[in-house]
């Protein structure tokens, strides 16, 4: 199960929110990894073009954004 | 780039915030359509140099250098190239394979640095045509899983039984927020919207919410978005969108945007990208709260009649 996780992982865990009503396919959740903040889902993860999400530095990001993680990618940095 | 130890070295060249998470994934998203075909070793990519092969072992040797949180494996899928009858015999045996091989290539090194999440694909195929794969992660590897890539929402119907609770990062295509809704309804946990990014580029501001809570005064529909490179906004003060409370929003008006779009100036795009994200975050957060209370159907419908289809065409062009 989720909770699981062999310890390697840092803590990582999704945890479904179970009294959240579950009719159709929607669902509550929480993504958890040490050291990093936690993202209740449905969330998103900010497209950035090798690291940087286009018009933002990382402190604006943060001041002014809810944006926990991003998704890069690896043929971008070849 | 000289690190610590346990460090990534991505994380330290863009200087990412420690609470942040580094998701990384082979391709773009959504890719530029590859040149060549993926072989039964690589899959095709096209890089800053050109187009080119991504290889498992290149992939798990970058992955071990630049330790992100969640890696996204490779499939054996070709973006927009639909699939022949023997090209769908092909795509879950490789991608099993090279699943396996990637888990194999992932342990071995777990001294140096932490493991990393790692979150198989459900290819875009009919959940048969991929269950020889899918039935050896769930009875081999589940362990080793920890989340599922979806590339096409109609596909989280082959997810095992099994491992449903695992989270779902979805790299679908997601035209806008009425696409968002659907795939929350099927099921999706987490996405990678390329839609803001491509509104803030054609000077939008989005102006939708989520659950709506205006009604349209004559009888049409809400827009989604507003295109700032209106005229007609010259000399308009108001904000981006009415009550919003973003750093755009509370310190510049409509005027100011239009006038930063057609200076050419870069301000322009940061302010949109800030509101465009701002909006998103509270997108998201509405659709956290109905769920909770369980009206996210009705909401949902509620948000489909009340808003526009397709957000606003633009008349100008992008950042340059």
């Amino acid at each position: 199960m989720a909770n699981e996780q062999p310890e390697e992982l840092r803590g990582f865990s999704f945890d479904l929110d179970s009294t959240a009503p579950h009719a159709h396919g929607q669902r509550l959740g929480k993504l958890s990894l040490e050291g990093r903040k936690g993202i209740n889902t449905p969330h998103y993860f900010a497209l950035s073009s090798r690291g940087c999400v286009p018009h933002l530095t990382q402190d604006m990001a943060g001041d002014h954004t809810s944006i926990t993680g991003i998704y890069t990618a690896l043929e971008d940095c070849k | 780039m000289p690190v610590g130890e346990g460090q990534s070295r991505l994380r330290r060249f863009i200087a990412l915030q420690d609470r942040s998470w580094l998701v990384l994934g082979p391709r773009r998203h959504p890719p530029v359509p590859a040149r060549a075909a993926n072989t039964n070793v690589s899959i095709a990519i096209q890089t800053a140099v050109g187009f080119s092969t991504l290889e498992t072992d290149d992939y798990v040797e970058a992955v071990q250098e630049l330790s992100p949180d969640i890696v996204l494996g490779l499939a054996d899928y070709e973006y927009s190239k639909t699939p022949g009858v023997k090209r769908l015999e092909k795509m879950g045996d490789r991608t099993l394979e090279w699943t396996q091989a990637m888990l194999k290539g992932l342990e071995e090194n777990t001294d140096r640095v932490p493991r990393v999440a790692f979150f198989a694909p459900i290819l875009p195929i009919e959940a048969g045509q991929q269950s020889f794969y899918l039935e050896t992660l769930t009875s081999e590897l589940a362990d080793r899983i920890a989340g599922w890539t979806i590339y096409d929402s109609a596909s989280v119907d082959a997810v095992p039984a099994k491992m449903q609770h695992l989270p779902r990062l979805a790299l679908t295509n997601v035209r806008g927020p009425h696409d968002v809704l659907d795939q929350v309804s099927l099921g999706i946990d987490a996405f990678v919207l390329a839609f803001i990014g491509s509104a803030t580029d054609r000077g939008l501001a989005f102006t939708f919410n989520f659950p709506p809570s205006k009604s349209s005064e004559d009888g049409r529909r809400l827009e989604l978005g507003i295109n700032l490179w209106t005229t007609t906004y010259a000399t308009d003060l108001s904000r981006l969108l009415d009550d919003c409370a973003c750093y755009t929003c509370t310190n510049h008006h409509r005027a100011f945007v239009r006038h930063l779009l057609d200076a050419k100036e870069m301000l322009a795009w940061v302010l949109l990208q800030i509101h465009n994200y701002h909006i998103m975050d509270a997108f998201f957060a509405g659709i956290r709260c109905s769920i909770r209370q369980g009206t996210f159907e009705h909401d949902r419908e509620n948000f489909h009649q009340r808003f526009q289809e397709e957000l606003p065409p633009s008349t100008g062009q992008g950042p340059r």
